[in-house]
């Protein structure tokens, strides 16, 4: 593949990561982060937001679950990469999850989630997880993904969509249609007993990435991939 | 609105009230487009003047649902999507304000030196040309949006035919005042090229932002 320098790239905010992907993630662009309980996604998000506050950029996030602001801020406290200072500024936060328990009119969610967009005018978004609203709208879900995404393609901005699976589901592959880059994170248990962690790049468009499982670490300085090793 | 913003635009009604006619704005990337909404606003919104929007790559119903959201869509606003079509002609689409417009919305064009063939062409045609000639003399402003994307789709050749041919046009249109956005550090040669076109650039650094 011949390298696409000249598309405009955001720092991931994942130590070891930017190399792996010429630099950054693809602005504008889409990406699902998928995993398993515990692998690290919503850390990984706040990452990604972290460094485009430290970098000037507007993050916002959108949960989908029902959780007031401190609750997150409570258990993500702890991470050294979070400066507290960005939050409710550089860094905006929208709960999603009492509009998601009394409407199932997708294209209501849509209108609110574009609403929040207009006034904040993030150049970065997250939607943690995006999942969450399948179970929920059902049927719809399909169309409600398609149309989120052409949505997000207005806004000029890098859009990170969280997506929660099953174990031994690798990602929720109606998300992957509609998205530009896909990324797995996954854990195993070695023969000693401990977790290992992972991070694979599936799909990324417009860009050379390293293929494979790559080593992570989930410390309290955040995730940190360790590019080559397996 | 958001303070940031508030300084964003408060800085830039400062810059912009220059007599200058060659504007080149320079931010980081990924802000490009919040910078040429706020640009929009104030020329449209607040001026009321009279312009082009020229978008290389963006498609001509992203722009104009955008400009609704911020309410920056004047309500004579014509349309023109080249890109889509892939006609090579800028036609004017239905909702189009006609001779009364305020601002064409040229998108979606990949290429935009068609959008400059189409006027020579237009302007040389007995039955068009008069009414093509005296609406750009009624122009206040020629707005490129994002110059970075020009060299994902035009050869370097292209882009600076691109470039002279904008000179040209605003010294047969004098009233015409260009503006340009990029990002001067991550494409330095497309800059260069921009400013020696330009009068005057504003630079938004990081700290306004």
């Amino acid at each position: 593949m011949p390298g696409h320098d000249h598309l405009t790239r955001i720092k991931t905010g994942i130590p070891g990561l930017d190399e792996m992907v010429e630099g950054g993630w693809p602005f504008p662009s889409t990406i699902l982060v998928a995993g398993s309980a515990g692998t690290g996604k919503t850390t990984f998000a706040l990452q990604f937001l972290s460094q485009g506050a430290k970098d000037g950029e507007q993050g916002l996030f959108f949960t989908t679950l029902s959780e007031p602001t401190q609750w997150m801020l409570r258990f993500t406290s702890g991470f050294t990469f979070l400066d507290k200072e960005h939050f409710g500024k550089q860094i905006q936060y929208v709960e999603l999850g009492s509009l998601l328990r009394e409407e199932r009119n997708p294209d209501r969610i849509l209108d609110y989630i574009e609403d929040q967009i207009t006034d904040v005018m993030p150049q970065r978004i997250v939607i943690d997880p995006v999942t969450v609203i399948g179970e929920l709208i059902d049927d719809e879900y399909r169309s409600f993904l398609y149309d989120l995404t052409t949505r997000l393609k207005n806004w000029q901005s890098t859009t990170l969509l969280t997506g929660e699976v099953l174990p031994g589901q690798a990602y929720p592959v109606e998300v992957s249609y509609i998205v530009d880059s896909v990324v797995v994170l996954s854990y195993d248990v070695s023969v000693e007993g401990s977790r290992r962690k992972y991070l694979e790049i599936l799909k990324m468009r417009g860009t050379n990435h390293m293929t494979g499982k790559h080593l992570v670490n989930l410390q309290a300085e955040g995730f940190s991939v360790q590019p080559g090793l397996r | 609105m958001a303070g940031r913003n508030i300084l964003v635009l408060e800085h830039l009604r400062k810059e912009l009230a220059t007599q200058c006619k060659r504007i080149l704005v320079t931010v980081r990337a990924p802000q490009v487009d919040r910078i040429n909404l706020a640009v929009l606003r104030i020329l449209l919104t607040e001026r009321a003047e009279r312009g082009i929007y020229l978008s290389i790559d963006k498609p001509d119903d992203m722009v104009a649902h955008i400009l609704e959201r911020y309410n920056i869509a004047p309500a004579e606003m014509g349309r023109a999507d080249t890109g889509q079509q892939q006609t090579g002609v800028v036609e004017p689409k239905s909702a189009d304000a006609g001779a009364n417009r305020r601002v064409l919305i040229v998108s979606g064009i990949f290429c935009p030196t068609i959008f400059l063939d189409s006027i020579d062409a237009a302007v040389s045609t007995p039955e068009g040309g008069a009414e093509l000639l005296e609406e750009l003399r009624g122009m206040d402003f020629l707005m490129v949006d994002n110059l970075l994307s020009m060299t994902l789709y035009n050869s370097w050749r292209k882009t600076e035919e691109f470039f002279a041919r904008l000179d040209v046009l605003q010294h047969k249109f004098p009233n015409l005042r260009l503006l340009m956005t990029t990002d001067k550090h991550q494409d330095p040669r497309l800059y260069e090229l921009a400013a020696r076109i330009c009068d005057i650039e504003i630079e938004l650094r990081k700290e306004l932002l």
